[in-house]
């Protein structure tokens, strides 16, 4: 029995052991096979908007057309926007399955650190390889020299390429409810005091008028304590003018680079928003939101920050959804005691944050570098991302565009596709004359807001650190970081009276004074070089 | 002589495996993965925790990164975060031990003394739901009954003419949450260890209580707490070994930056310094100095059981 007994189990080892080998086998066999037989797949790791589950594939023509051109096939990674950096830190860190291109770079790693750590390959090198000819031959040609500057690192190399805008604004503008404000009598608020007593009358008010309780004053796309970075204009903040790009703790004034977080501007702001916190004009759940939540309320919102150009998606979005009379409007910055909006600032020629990068450890690296050698030199290819396909997305008649489809089949869908592999060249010109006149009068909202700001128009201050003085600034964030987002929380949200502000600045400077000197030195050392460049 | 020697052990040695694998080949075959899981999973990768003494950054190997002795650990002990961390990982842990450990024992005796089977089977069933439910939708259900704009529980205060309350804001709340939402979700599957001890004790001792005229309070008093005193013994060992890893992941869904100052524990902060901020060496550090206390933890929970009664793991 006993001798039967043990034979069973030495069988049903046996097998067991067979089968995980078979299994092993025909599963490396089918990689083998997919690998040999498919088209080159090219992994993009992007963000989106809304949430993850976007299509990128099936429904996008434009993005099949790529596919037929090139004999490759997309294998998207499509990831809410607030979390694109963690996962691409867990990635890199894991240092594995890397995608072949992404679009983010995670916090603690700057471009230049990811170049000199061997985590991508900059663009350059492709270039100067003579492996990306299309690009290559427009970046050479007179009109693009400023882009081609302006995308540059200090020491010449192209790390990634990101979107530059040409003559457009690209920034977070304040937005609001036209419609809700004109309804209830109000004027477009000029004071943060007049804008809280407005969004106080509207959420009291029922503005959306369901019969509810249930208008947001204001509220944000991002949760955590990023949002706050939005009202620093209000402030004098130099959000905008000379802000590091993705440093919101360091600001300019009078040509000084300073730490923000234990400024007296900042501690004015913390206050005003302690104050629409407690009257409950901020969204309560401020500090747990993320983009997927911002998109399932923004109907109730009487007011948010968001890129300037979406106000009119979002005017036609609410139009379609809720009423025919929505009406989202970007309205200047309100003025605040200690900021009287002499000094406004907008960035013109601007480059958004968001890059291409190739990642060195993708797995198809030839294939990306051919998409984007495609998608970002080709001549007509830019304009295709801009305004789709003829006969599928416009019709062209006396040179005239005429868009064609509903709403959500408008271009401006196209973005998760653009901000991964195109959008580079999209000449002023061709989106005056094309998708702005397809969404008239939406557009027009955005375009008289730009013709309100061009007097404070300026130019971008590009803060491009090299690996060694990232770091610098890295282990100054290392210290305060945690306990200053601790700390800006507690004082918004009246956890921590003000009473308590000189222990906060003392124990932020006990932290890490020698690191927010050493950090200072570093952007102050740039910025000046900067300045004398200009 | 000395290889003469040699050679005997060598042959004897090489005799017993032989007999070994004789008579146990098949339990030995089927121990194998689990071995082979451990050895790869668990002992190997500790070579890693090397960085911990070195300057590691994304492009080094192991090998190449510098030695920089024990700078890391310096800077963690000398960090402005470091005893809120451990006050935080210690706190968590033992009200979770506290009132969490004692939650499956209580339950199980309950169902012990449950009479009416159809009840007792269905209160088992339905405590076990919640232990498969993720951790993600445990707090997303939390987020939706407590949120301030739409949580049914903030309409009843509210109704009640009570003032709203931000539970996930204000840092009094997030232990209370977190230790009460663990119990919750874990107390009807913890129990099945303690119900499965219960049932093998034998029936003819309760038999002999009754026929002393021993309560059903006393029979569990004498009876079935005694019976069941091992497992408890064992489980709570291994319970405060693994004291300071439990839910970190829980946190992290949990905690915003107005609960730090409560909920920032160990686990969290190496997540945020190493996979986020990319500090890999330092995150290192403090993750051997977590992994070094739960060590002392288990030898110490072990050494006093031992003492206390008679069960220990070694």
């Amino acid at each position: 029995m006993t001798h039967l007994k043990r034979r069973s189990m030495v069988l049903i080892g046996m097998v067991l052991i067979g089968l995980c080998l078979s299994a092993t086998l025909v599963f490396a066999a089918a990689q083998d096979e997919g690998a040999e037989m498919g088209p080159d797949v090219v992994t993009v790791m992007t963000w989106e908007n809304d949430d993850a589950s976007y299509p990128l594939t099936g429904e996008q023509p434009i993005i099949d057309l790529v596919e037929q051109e090139l004999n490759i096939e997309f294998d998207w990674r499509v990831v809410p926007i607030a979390e694109l950096g963690k996962q691409l830190a867990l990635l890199i860190a894991s240092g594995s399955d890397m995608p072949d291109i992404f679009t983010a770079h995670p916090e603690g790693l700057t471009p230049s650190e990811m170049a000199d750590k061997g985590v991508i390959i900059p663009w350059s090198d492709k270039l100067d390889a003579g492996e990306m000819p299309k690009l290559s031959a427009k970046l050479s040609q007179p009109a693009y020299q400023a882009y081609k500057g302006a995308v540059s690192e200090r020491d010449g190399r192209i790390l990634g390429l990101p979107s530059i805008l040409p003559n457009r604004f690209n920034y977070w503008a304040l937005l609001i409810r036209q419609d809700w404000l004109s309804n209830a009598g109000l004027d477009v608020p000029e004071t943060v005091d007049d804008y809280q007593d407005a969004l106080g009358a509207l959420v009291a008010g029922d503005a959306n008028g369901n019969g509810q309780a249930d208008e947001i004053g204001w509220s944000s796309y991002y949760g955590g304590s990023d949002w706050v970075v939005k009202w620093y204009p209000s402030f004098g903040i130099g959000y905008l003018s000379g802000q590091p790009s993705g440093d919101d703790h360091y600001s300019v004034e009078d040509d000084q680079v300073y730490f923000v977080p234990t400024s007296d501007r900042f501690r004015a702001m913390l206050e005003w928003l302690n104050g629409m916190f407690e009257a409950g004009l901020i969204d309560q759940d401020i500090f747990q939101l993320d983009s997927p939540k911002f998109n399932s309320q923004y109907q109730q919102m009487v007011s948010f920050h968001l890129w300037l150009h979406v106000a009119a998606s979002l005017t036609g979005s609410l139009r379609d959804e809720q009423s025919p009379d929505a009406h989202v409007i970007p309205i200047l910055e309100p003025t605040s005691a200690v900021w009287d909006g002499s000094d406004r600032f907008y960035p013109r020629d601007s480059a958004t944050i968001w890059s291409n990068f190739l990642a060195a450890a993708g797995p198809n690296t030839d294939a990306a570098v051919r998409v984007v050698d495609y998608t970002l030199g080709d001549t007509e290819f830019p304009l295709m991302g801009e305004i789709g396909i003829e006969g599928e997305h416009h019709v062209i008649e006396d040179g005239e565009v005429t868009f064609i489809g509903t709403w959500a089949e408008l271009p401006s869908r196209f973005y998760p596709m653009g901000s991964a592999v195109g959008r580079i060249a999209r000449e002023y010109v061709l989106y005056e004359n094309n998708r702005a006149s397809a969404v008239e009068p939406l557009w027009q909202d955005v375009r008289d807001f730009e013709e309100l700001i061009s007097p404070w128009a300026g130019a971008f201050v590009f803060w491009k650190l090299t690996g060694d003085e990232s770091e610098v600034v890295q282990e100054s964030r290392k210290g305060f970081d945690d306990y200053v987002d601790e700390m800006v929380a507690k004082f918004i949200t009246g956890q921590e009276s003000f009473s308590g502000w000189d222990a906060y600045v003392e124990t932020v400077n006990r932290i890490a004074g020698d690191e927010i000197e050493a950090a200072l030195a570093v952007y102050q050392g740039y910025f000046d070089e900067f300045m004398k460049g200009m | 002589m000395a290889p003469v020697t040699e050679s005997a052990s060598v042959s004897t040695l090489g005799v017993r495996v032989r007999r070994l694998v004789a008579s146990q080949g098949e339990y030995l075959l089927i121990i194998s993965p689990v071995v082979a899981y451990y050895v790869v999973f668990a002992y190997l990768p500790m070579w890693g925790s090397v960085i911990a003494f070195k300057d590691f950054g994304i492009g080094d190997t192991i090998g190449s990164a510098p030695w920089v002795g024990v700078r890391w650990f310096v800077e963690f002990f000398e960090s402005f975060y470091f005893w809120r961390l451990i006050r935080n990982t210690l706190l968590l842990n033992v009200l979770m031990l506290v009132f969490g450990f004692p939650a499956p024992i209580l339950f199980a005796l309950v169902i012990n003394e449950l009479r009416v089977r159809w009840f007792k089977r269905s209160l088992q069933t339905v405590s076990y739901l919640p232990h498969f439910v993720s951790t993600v939708v445990v707090v997303g259900m939390m987020y939706n009954f407590l949120s301030v704009s739409h949580g049914w529980v903030n309409t009843v205060f509210v109704e009640l003419g009570m003032e709203k309350i931000n539970f996930f804001l204000e840092s009094r709340y997030f232990r209370s949450l977190f230790v009460g939402s663990g119990i919750w979700q874990g107390f009807g599957w913890g129990s099945i260890i303690f119900i499965a001890t219960i049932a093998s004790i034998d029936s003819e001792l309760y038999e002999a209580a009754v026929i002393d005229g021993a309560t059903r309070l006393q029979q569990m008093r004498f009876i079935t707490i005694p019976g069941i005193m091992p497992t408890i013994v064992i489980i709570l060992i291994f319970t405060v070994g693994n004291m300071m890893n439990i839910g970190f992941e829980k946190i992290i869904l949990m905690y915003t930056p107005a609960t730090y100052d409560v909920a920032d524990v160990i686990q969290t902060y190496v997540y945020r310094q190493g996979l986020i901020e990319l500090e890999y060496s330092f995150s290192a550090a403090v993750g051997l100095f977590n992994s070094v206390i739960n060590f002392a933890l288990l030898v110490g929970a072990n050494q006093l059981a031992r003492r206390i009664g008679e069960t220990s793991l070694w």
